[in-house]
């Protein structure tokens, strides 16, 4: 996974690890700034569809609500929580949460990268994730 | 006020129960629907001029393979995908094509099996990055209700008098899945889905079927239909897309659609006797009271627990035992709706009938679409 110095892009292309630790990758249009996740090569806002710039966004949001999910699809281990959070820029992530200090309505939450699935074998698959960062 | 062009009229309805039929047929279940509606009134087969079939899961052709066995070929045959709201966008496309003179009678139905899958949340698109991260719809409703409870300060309790309420109703419903009456004691102790919402709080895997018969208002004659039901409105919304913050407590969509839903019907909602809305988990009824106006904004449970939702309320929601208790097949759930309306519009809804019944709504909102409120929503308007 991470290796100091080095930049690790998953193929989906919607994380990134650097020297700084992971960031989502977003997209920022050039002409009405808008900033989306999953990055598109297309402005849902004002239409335009040339030089999508592909933007990291902030590492820490605000939970706006979640829930504990104890029936899932196979490949996910029951229960885990999911959530709302969303970032300064006016973007929303839906992702699980590490929740095991409990949660509230409102917290700030920080992104880290771990498992979120796992294959038929067993093996686990990472992802973007997010836990409390402790600051309210 | 109505919809654009001429008049439209349902003539006739049919329904099998909602239930799990692990040992019929997907085009079994819907034959018997059509069949029944078509009993309903004594409508010749040959008199129906085009169909539309509504599913979620059914597949290809599914429309046909249900009418083949009943020799009703040849005509044209739509089938219409639009998740939960798949039954209701066909019919609003048989009432469009007769609204605008293409036809002058159709055939619309819902039809799905859900116990295909075997069990537990319906599937989702895995293309979808939001269901690649876990999420289920139980889940989505579970961080609408969250939020709501936030906000307006309600509990898990006022969403299992939601239930309590659902299956009162269901008892009285022979075409309902769940017809046990429960208590808030039970609907909080069974097992937990998505917290705050435990099994009772979401509406069941059903199989069904359901079917109605509309017309013009020279074929209601030409059929000796005693009691026709005018559809005043039908509307057809789609969420808007939001990447970022959205309100999650309140329903945009529903809302939107209602205005335009009284717009066409040129009622409001003071005008509503009865309305069967898309309860799919419980906080689903208590939003849903706001957006159609049945209460003012924040006021949803109150309006429960006065009871102005019961069958004798202000305006009874729900009658059938809704989604959570009738059952929640996908495909036929928005015509199942219909179906119950009109019962209750011609006073055929028995133990459960809301006492002179006028003017009905039916709503059903439709599917998981990251950054949608949902996929889709769809309002008719009834009026005896």
């Amino acid at each position: 996974m991470s290796v100091a110095g080095t930049t690790v892009e998953t193929t989906a292309g919607h994380w990134r690890i650097d020297a700084d630790g992971p960031s989502l990758l977003g997209s920022q249009c050039p002409v009405c700034k808008k900033r989306a996740f999953p990055k598109r090569e297309f402005c849902d806002s004002c239409g335009n569809e040339t030089g999508m710039e592909t933007v990291p966004l902030s590492r820490t949001g605000l939970l706006y609500s979640y829930t504990i999910v104890h029936i899932a699809p196979r490949g996910f281990t029951v229960p885990y929580t999911i959530g709302f959070i969303d970032l300064p820029e006016d973007v929303r992530i839906l992702a699980q949460i590490e929740s095991d200090k409990g949660l509230s309505i409102g917290d700030e939450l920080e992104l880290f990268v771990g498992p979120i699935q796992h294959e038929a074998d067993g093996s686990s698959i990472d992802g973007y994730k997010f836990r409390k960062t402790g600051r309210r | 006020m109505t919809m654009q062009g001429r008049d439209v009229f349902v003539g006739a309805v049919g329904m099998v129960p909602f239930a799990k039929y692990r040992d019929r047929t997907l085009e079994d279940l819907g034959r018997e629907a059509v069949r029944a509606a078509l009993r309903d009134a004594v409508i010749p087969r040959a008199s129906i001029e085009e169909a539309f079939c509504g599913s979620g899961y059914g597949g290809p052709l599914v429309g046909q393979r249900v009418l083949r066995d009943l020799g009703m070929t040849g005509m044209p045959v739509t089938n219409v995908e639009n998740a939960c709201s798949s039954g209701a966008t066909a019919l609003r496309e048989a009432a469009t094509a007769i609204a605008l003179g293409r036809c002058e009678s159709a055939l619309a139905f819902g039809i799905d099996k859900l116990t295909q899958f075997g069990g537990g949340t319906v599937p989702l698109e895995t293309t979808d990055l939001e269901v690649s991260q876990g999420m289920v719809m139980p889940a989505l409703y579970a961080m609408r209700a969250r939020r709501y409870m936030q906000e307006t300060g309600a509990t898990a309790a006022d969403l299992a008098r939601v239930v309590v309420k659902s299956r009162g109703n269901a008892a009285l419903n022979p075409y309902a899945q769940y017809r046990k009456p429960t208590t808030v004691k039970e609907v909080l102790g069974s097992k937990m889905i998505a917290d705050p919402f435990t099994l009772f709080m979401c509406s069941p895997t059903a199989d069904g079927a359901a079917a109605a018969v509309l017309g013009t208002e020279q074929k209601m004659r030409e059929w000796g239909i005693a009691k026709p039901i005018l559809i005043a409105a039908s509307i057809l919304q789609s969420g808007l897309y939001k990447t970022g913050y959205r309100d999650m407590a309140h329903s945009e969509l529903g809302t939107r659609s209602a205005r335009l839903a009284y717009e066409e019907a040129g009622v409001g909602p003071e005008d509503i006797d009865v309305a069967e809305v898309h309860d799919a988990f419980a906080i689903a009824e208590l939003m849903y009271y706001e957006a159609f106006g049945f209460c003012a904004e924040g006021e949803g449970v109150r309006f429960l627990e006065s009871g102005g939702s019961s069958i004798r309320g202000t305006t009874a929601v729900n009658p059938s035992g809704g989604l959570l208790s009738r059952g929640h097949p996908i495909g036929p759930t928005g015509v199942a709706q219909v179906c119950e309306m009109v019962w209750h519009l011609r006073g055929e809804a028995g133990a459960r009938q809301v006492p002179g019944a006028k003017v009905a709504l039916t709503h059903c909102s439709g599917g998981g679409i990251a950054g949608l409120d949902h996929g889709a929503s769809t309002v008719h308007v009834l009026i005896a």
